[in-house]
């Protein structure tokens, strides 16, 4: 079968696909189970549309996408900056590897509700959820830049006479960011992750904040209305951050053997 | 008065292992030393030391005189200034090209680090990678050459600054037969033409005489000079018809007599 063929093929399935699942759904809603518990596609799309138009719409997601991306960025920026330090001082990196192992292993729910007395109800208390997550990640992957680095790489460079910084520059830092980068589609979804359990611990706005009210009132389509936004925004971003992946680590060999 | 002169060198590792034991070895301006012996007999430390690479919790005793300067104990600015100033390239055995650097980029790693990225220390790039063939490569990363042109690639990245002296640490030792045959000839046209002095390390007696205007044998751990022989062809060399020359097959037969005993010395002990 040709690629272009193929391609038809398989786009053509997965919209049957889901055709049929949001037809059984639709059909099955108030005739077996009761709407109010799985929802109704048809109400669903209303309340979306509703949802988008409105002035909340645009604030929730505004809100919930910059502590995603703020919470993203400092997270990656904070945690190959200690990461950094932490490898130079050989001591200090013993001392606190346990404690840091230890924190690291908190289910980050757990420290949301703690995040919020700290931080307030506001953007920074869900910036430092996501933050907490993507933080050790780039924390990890910095240490196992710094460790893999060959050391006949720091020779070659000793010999053409770089110095301290500039055997950082040309060497470990690059080692490093392939590492984080390598990790960068993960951070970017568990950074959204962060987001939302903040905003389900305590806020006034973002799209987790919503989804929590409207649970309350029982209306069970207005959150699966929220559901699919999330789910978008993430699938968004994860494609996005695929394509910052590519672009920064273009010089990577292909992957040689595929699934399918 | 010789570039490099190695008077009675020992090195004692932290851990007690005896790698080198009075090591005298001059090295004269354009000389092309190939060093060969058993595996352990500390090549590669000799090379390190040349390189000013000493290893630390090592105790060192004797002397490395680079142009003047005693690399062991001399004030680290002045020795630093040295190496500056006479140049040292060095190939390893392992691949050291950046991953995330195209192949020019790669290249020009030693002039970015010294600061003479000018126009005209960038065409000696581009003219050395005509000259090991690697033009139309610029743009390529390593991971899309074969191990021969990354080979390739490390050599003209070591001679881009134009050393005067050149530090091969078993450069070909990864590859196959064939292509290695091919880089000794490209080697000692480099040579020829840019008129380096080489310290050459191999395991491989034939390359050792392929590419050397002297063999150096050293003895098994640990290491010392055991003899020093002449190789006088001259440059640039054809390792194919050298190989079949009468004059070959007799420098090769007395060098491996010498180094067959220390072999069969090195399994007993």
């Amino acid at each position: 079968m040709s690629r272009a063929r193929e391609a038809l093929v398989v786009n053509g399935l997965r919209i049957l696909i889901i055709a049929v699942l949001v037809a059984l759904w639709e059909y099955s809603a108030d005739r077996y189970i009761s709407s109010l518990i799985i929802g109704k596609p048809s109400l669903i799309a209303v309340k979306l549309y509703e949802y988008i138009l409105s002035d909340l719409f645009r604030e929730d997601l505004i809100f919930t996408m910059q502590s995603t991306i703020l919470g993203l960025f400092l997270g990656i920026f904070g945690g190959v900056a200690f990461g950094i330090i932490f490898s130079h001082f050989r001591l200090f990196a013993k001392s606190v590897e346990p404690i840091i192992l230890a924190i690291n292993a908190l289910p980050r729910p757990a420290i949301a509700p703690i995040l919020v007395i700290w931080f307030g109800f506001g953007l920074l208390s869900k910036v430092m959820v996501a933050f907490s997550i993507v933080f050790f990640i780039a924390f990890f992957n910095t240490l196992n830049g710094i460790r893999s680095i060959n050391p006949e790489l720091l020779k070659i460079a000793r010999v053409m006479g770089a110095s301290r910084v500039q055997i950082m520059r040309y060497i470990v830092i690059p080692s490093i960011l392939s590492w984080v980068f390598a990790a960068f589609k993960a951070s970017t979804s568990f950074a959204l992750i962060g987001a939302v359990i903040g905003e389900f611990v305590g806020s006034t706005r973002g799209l987790g904040y919503r989804m929590l009210i409207l649970s309350g009132y029982f209306d069970t389509s207005g959150v699966f209305a929220i559901l699919i936004l999330l789910m978008i925004l993430g699938y968004s971003l994860i494609k996005i951050s695929e394509r910052v992946e590519n672009i920064i680590l273009k010089w990577r060999p292909p992957a040689t053997t595929s699934l399918f | 008065m010789a570039i490099i002169s190695v008077r009675s060198l020992s090195v004692v590792y932290g851990n007690g292992v005896k790698a080198l034991d009075s090591v005298d070895l001059d090295i004269e301006e354009g000389d092309v030393v190939s060093l060969i012996g058993p595996s352990g007999c500390g090549k590669t430390t000799l090379a390190n030391m040349i390189l000013g690479v000493i290893p630390p919790e090592a105790s060192v005793s004797g002397s490395i005189v680079v142009s003047g300067i005693d690399i062991i104990k001399d004030r680290k600015s002045l020795v630093e200034k040295i190496y500056r100033d006479v140049g040292v390239g060095y190939v390893s055995q392992v691949d050291t090209l950046l991953p995330w650097r195209t192949l020019m980029d790669n290249v020009i790693l030693p002039l970015q680090i010294r600061g003479m990225t000018d126009p005209e220390h960038m065409d000696r790039a581009k003219y050395l990678l005509g000259l090991v063939g690697l033009q139309g490569f610029e743009n390529a990363y390593p991971h899309q050459l074969s191990g021969g042109m990354r080979q390739r690639a490390q050599l003209v990245r070591a001679l881009v600054t134009d050393p005067k002296i050149l530090v091969m640490d078993e450069p070909f030792g990864a590859l196959d037969a064939l292509t290695r045959v091919a880089l000794q000839e490209h080697l000692t046209r480099i040579i020829a033409e840019t008129r380096k002095t080489v310290i050459f390390i191999t395991h491989d007696l034939d390359e050792a005489i392929t590419i050397g205007t002297k063999v150096a044998v050293m003895s098994k751990r640990p290491g010392r000079i055991k003899m020093i022989k002449k190789i006088d062809f001259p440059y640039p060399r054809d390792p194919f018809k050298l190989r079949s020359s009468r004059e070959f097959e007799d420098i090769r037969s007395e060098l491996w007599s010498s180094l067959a005993s220390e072999v069969i010395a090195g399994e007993q002990g």
